[in-house]
């Protein structure tokens, strides 16, 4: 173990405050107003106690777990998954990073459309796959194998 | 709005108050200035790093959950983005190998300071990029290992070893600078 002397010497010394340039923290902002601009900032984004809707197609595919079946899925959010007609097909835990889990569902509406409900509250589409047209509305293709193990 | 909980004005940001976030860059710059400086070594690539780094984190503010303390969650990025600039240090210096250096008119960046805390920040310059992260994030954040393993992947034996391995090159260094 370092001498308990020097330790605090180097302590002290990796504590002191750093000179910053003038105006480092308005550049800052600077730029985060640019992205907000470029991004078109959407208010109401969503509250940091929910979770993020991200996940990955191998915990889509534990999740479908309903063996080979292709699904389509809508790219935009659908109303009537809480309308009481939707079915829930599976329910699974997807592990992510830190330590976090995640509630998948994969549930079918009445419209012969899938979706993946994430935690119980929010509706994600398959991030991974091209979005086609189908009709008069955007759906991505998703292939939901069993696994083997 | 000084008096706002980091959760309230997190909540205000997501809401579409862009400018609530300006609070959480004053709350935090010192500290990442601080962390970002000992890590990277001077101040330029510092403040490149956290201006990444700030915004980084705006953009992934969705993503914060409450149940990580939000400095730790920010620390985790600005020590990615140090990271970055490190990596992008590397690959300049990698560009430039062929210009001699004694035809050029190099500057010394200036130092914040005298004496022993010149040559202890020079000494820590010269040790590898690992043990000098897990030193800075020890020492100037005054981090837990545990908190230190979440932020920066490694396990907490391999960062003790670090810090061990961090203090013996320094002192070395110190001491070599002392009989000089």
């Amino acid at each position: 173990m370092p001498d308990l002397d020097f330790e605090r010497r180097v302590a002290a010394a990796l504590h002191a405050p750093v000179t910053s340039s003038e105006g480092a923290r308005e550049r800052i902002m600077a730029r985060v107003r640019q992205a907000a601009l470029a991004d078109g900032y959407r208010r109401g984004r969503r509250s940091p106690t929910a979770r993020s809707a991200r996940h990955s197609i191998v915990g889509l595919a534990m999740a479908a777990s309903i063996g080979s079946v292709a699904v389509l899925s809508a790219v935009t959010p659908h109303p009537a998954l809480d309308d009481g007609q939707s079915s829930v097909i599976g329910d699974s835990l997807e592990s992510r990073l830190r330590d976090t889990l995640r509630l998948m569902r994969l549930m079918r509406d009445a419209d012969h459309r899938y979706a993946f409900v994430v935690d119980g509250a929010r509706w994600a589409p398959d991030p991974a796959t091209t979005p086609v047209r189908a009709g008069d509305r955007l759906v991505s293709l998703l292939r939901a194998t069993r696994d083997s193990n | 709005m000084n008096d706002m909980s980091e959760l309230a004005i997190i909540t205000r940001v997501l809401n579409g108050d862009v400018e609530a976030y300006a609070r959480l860059v004053d709350r935090h710059y010192d500290r990442c200035a601080r962390i970002a400086v000992r890590i990277v070594g001077n101040r330029e690539d510092a403040e490149e790093a956290l201006q990444d780094a700030f915004l980084r984190a705006f953009n992934a503010l969705d993503e914060y959950e409450e149940r990580e303390r939000f400095s730790a969650w920010l620390t985790r990025i600005v020590v990615n983005q140090c990271r970055t600039v490190l990596a992008r240090t590397r690959r300049r210096e990698a560009v430039f190998l062929d210009v001699d250096p004694s035809a050029l008119s190099l500057a010394v960046s200036a130092s914040e300071g005298q004496g022993e805390w010149s040559d202890l920040e020079h000494a820590l310059t010269q040790l590898p990029e690992a043990q000098r992260e897990a030193l800075v994030l020890r020492y100037a954040d005054d981090l837990t290992y545990e908190e230190m393993a979440r932020i920066t992947g490694a396990g907490e034996s391999a960062l003790k070893m670090r810090v061990q391995r961090a203090f013996a090159r320094l002192r070395a260094l110190m001491s070599e600078v002392a009989h000089a």
